[in-house]
């Protein structure tokens, strides 16, 4: 039998070979793969800013279904209240310690997160992702941040409106679809002895996008090539229309000024008002109230504007926060992007699949809420965003509308004073 | 006769000047109570009386069904018991170093007392939001972060400063020659301090302990911010994440807000005896 002889040197270099190679192989990162990983395993855990009962009740048939998926994997979900989301994100990536391993996004923070590097580029996966065919590319505009996609839409708000069905039948009145059959409706429904009133109009806090809507529904555009871009003219015209119905129909409750979502939406549920703007997010709510049987009320699309139909949708993602647990965490994103778990969410809460599929799902297409909700989804697009919005839609619309509202201010002086305050948002110049 | 009309008109004067003060104090009263009776009353009426075209004072069929759901909320019980762990560990940890420090600072005389007194004071003069990141590092550091221990630790770090400052100025009311008779007699420092100080102060001692209770059992931003998991959360955290974005169930609120005051209101009752007790204790005493 011959003796294999090693010398020292040859040993040393073989040695340093291997060490070398294992290194090599520890240090190479695997591309990241768009399928879920197919054994998810160990504790996940994931942030939300869901509160209500029918929010957790969606949770956890999510988290069941995801166990059902994989029977190894633990969910331990956070609810962080939307208000101090940004706070408590920001400290546990600032801290070091602490982050979950994916998050909830709403779209207006993903530059935010980002900048502080708090969520992980998704681009790489989702480019083979099997479920990227069901999702049109608008739905990740607002989870991209310079040409790099941070999250997966996992369902979407609407905007849309709920009109009390049984009041239009009793007037012999059609389901608006423009903005002159709303007026008129509203006028109509108004019967101040029985104490009803044609619409709820939102004219407290968080009244100016709705503002901003109708200003875009009669053709102005707010902000071209990053410059204030408002039409006077077209801006007093939509002013004009919208603060009519309180200021000169009488088609509104007169506690306008004050009222804010709480307010129109106890006063539809409550039988005050007979027309109301908001998102699919308080269809649990008002089905609460006035049933689900189509009777009491339905949903519309937002009516049509002289110039064009606006109906904003803003989607929620779900983004990866922590590498370490990326395989579990992409398997948990592609989870709530499914089809199925989106259905089972709106049923439990109204919010709107972001998969395309879901709208052909027979559970989607016989339900007439849904259906509305989809056809305001198909003409829709995001909300224009643009530096200086908040403080400009906040500090000027919305006291610019109730001064109009309280018959301070003509709807023409109050478009000048929107242009002025716009140009001054965007130059930094707010006070 | 004219002595008999002055005394009747001073009769019905003070008659008048009576209905007058219960007037006064029955408005106080309804000031004082009405939110609270409002809130009870809230607490058990069915949705359909909450949310109504018209105002129902009076619940039409009471009902429990608000405390029910409340209660059988997922990790409602672990909250409220985390709850009474924090509040009675920083209550504790507050009195205990309290006492002694703020007994040195009224008794001894020393370099740096004013400084340390004010030093105190210094750390509320921030905003709390502003300490949310150093604490955050610390606590991550030293393991407690997400942890009921760490949290009590943050409340007695912000309770103290005002425990301090109160209990001095009860220390300092009590006549040092009441302890010097005391050491005469053969009481050590401490045994003067336990023997004779405390007890004449205990009435400052239960009223500093009633304010840090109720801060630390209200307190919202750190139970949220240097928590990371549901068994470590605290009761204001669940009332906060009753206000949903979309949905306020007003009924349900209602219910936790009840159910948060009756620790505080036992509590209270408790150191309202010890209140009076001390006060009487002193006043023998002294």
């Amino acid at each position: 039998m011959r003796k294999i002889a090693i010398t020292r040197r040859q040993f040393i270099k073989g040695t340093a070979l291997a060490g070398a190679s294992a290194a090599l192989a520890a240090c190479a990162t695997p591309a990241p793969t768009a399928a879920p990983a197919k054994k998810v395993s160990g504790k996940l855990t994931y942030w939300h800013h869901y509160t209500s009962e029918s929010e957790m009740a969606g949770l956890a048939e999510g988290e069941k279904m995801f166990k059902a998926k994989y029977p190894d994997a633990t969910v331990e979900s956070l609810t962080v209240p939307n208000a101090d989301f940004m706070a408590k994100f920001t400290l546990a990536v600032q801290g070091g310690s602490g982050k979950p391993d994916t998050t909830m996004i709403s779209a207006d923070r993903v530059p935010d997160m980002v900048g502080m590097g708090g969520i992980q580029d998704l681009t790489e996966r989702l480019k083979s992702w099997d479920q990227r065919k069901n999702y049109p590319d608008k739905y990740f505009d607002a989870a991209t941040v310079n040409g790099k996609i941070y999250g997966v839409p996992s369902f979407m708000f609407v905007d849309w409106m709920y009109y009390r069905k049984d009041w239009f039948d009793e007037k012999g009145l059609k389901a608006p679809t423009t903005f002159d059959e709303m007026f008129d409706a509203a006028v109509k429904l108004t019967d101040p002895a029985k104490g009803r009133f044609g619409f709820g109009m939102r004219g407290g806090a968080g009244g100016q996008g709705l503002v901003v809507q109708v200003i875009r529904a009669f053709g102005s555009p707010i902000v071209q090539d990053g410059k204030a871009a408002l039409d006077i003219a077209k801006t007093t015209e939509a002013l004009k229309w919208y603060t009519e119905l309180y200021t000169k129909a009488k088609a509104v409750p007169p506690s306008v000024t004050n009222d804010s979502f709480r307010q129109i939406l106890e006063a539809f549920q409550t039988g005050k008002t007979g027309m109301l703007w908001h998102h699919t997010g308080s269809l649990t709510d008002v089905v609460q109230f006035l049933g689900k049987d189509g009777t009491k009320f339905l949903s519309l699309p937002r009516p049509k504007g002289p110039a064009t139909q606006i109906a904003d949708w803003s989607p929620s993602y779900n983004g990866i926060v922590d590498k370490k647990n990326e395989d579990a965490g992409w398997a948990w994103l592609t989870h709530w992007a499914d089809k199925d778990t989106q259905i089972m969410l709106m049923e439990k809460t109204g919010y709107v699949p972001s998969n395309q599929e879901a709208a052909k799902d027979e559970r989607i297409a016989k339900n007439p809420y849904y259906t509305a909700a989809f056809k305001a989804l198909e003409s829709g697009t995001i909300a224009p965003q643009f530096p200086g919005q908040p403080g400009w839609q906040s500090s000027v619309v919305l006291p610019t509308f109730q001064r109009i509202l309280l018959g301070e201010l003509t709807p023409a002086a109050g478009a000048t004073a929107l242009a002025k305050g716009l140009e001054d948002a965007i130059a930094g110049k707010l006070k | 006769m004219a002595f008999q009309n002055f005394r009747n008109s001073q009769k019905s004067m003070r008659r008048l000047y009576d209905a007058i003060a219960y007037v006064i104090v029955a408005c106080m009263l309804v000031f004082a109570l009405g939110p609270l009776v409002w809130t009870a009353l809230t607490s058990i009426k069915p949705e359909s009386d909450i949310v109504t075209n018209e105002m129902q004072y009076i619940p039409t069929h009471p009902t429990t069904e608000h405390y029910v759901k409340l209660w059988n909320r997922s990790g409602v019980t672990t909250m409220f018991r985390n709850s009474a762990f924090t509040t009675t560990l920083t209550v504790v940890l507050c009195l205990l170093v309290g006492t002694f420090a703020a007994y040195s600072i009224s008794r001894y005389r020393f370099r740096g007392r004013g400084g340390i007194l004010t030093f105190y004071l210094t750390i509320r003069m921030f905003p709390a939001v502003l300490m949310l990141l150093p604490l955050y590092i610390m606590l991550r550091n030293i393991g407690l972060l997400d942890s009921l221990l760490g949290l009590a630790l943050t409340y007695t770090t912000f309770s103290m400063p005002v425990s301090l400052l109160m209990l001095k100025g009860f220390f300092d009311a009590v006549p040092a020659d009441l302890e010097d008779a005391a050491r005469i007699d053969g009481c050590t420092r401490l045994g003067a301090l336990f023997r004779v100080v405390m007890p004449l102060a205990r009435s400052g001692i239960a009223a500093t302990a009633v304010l840090i209770a109720v801060g630390a059992w209200n307190e919202f931003l750190f139970a949220l911010m240097l928590t990371n998991s549901e068994s470590s959360r605290t009761w204001p955290v669940v009332l906060q994440l009753m206000v949903g974005e979309f949905q306020l169930p007003w009924g349900l609120i209602a219910a936790g807000g009840m159910i948060s005051i009756v620790p505080i209101i036992i509590f209270f009752a408790f150191a309202q005896k010890a209140l009076v007790r001390g006060l009487m204790v002193g006043a023998v005493k002294g």
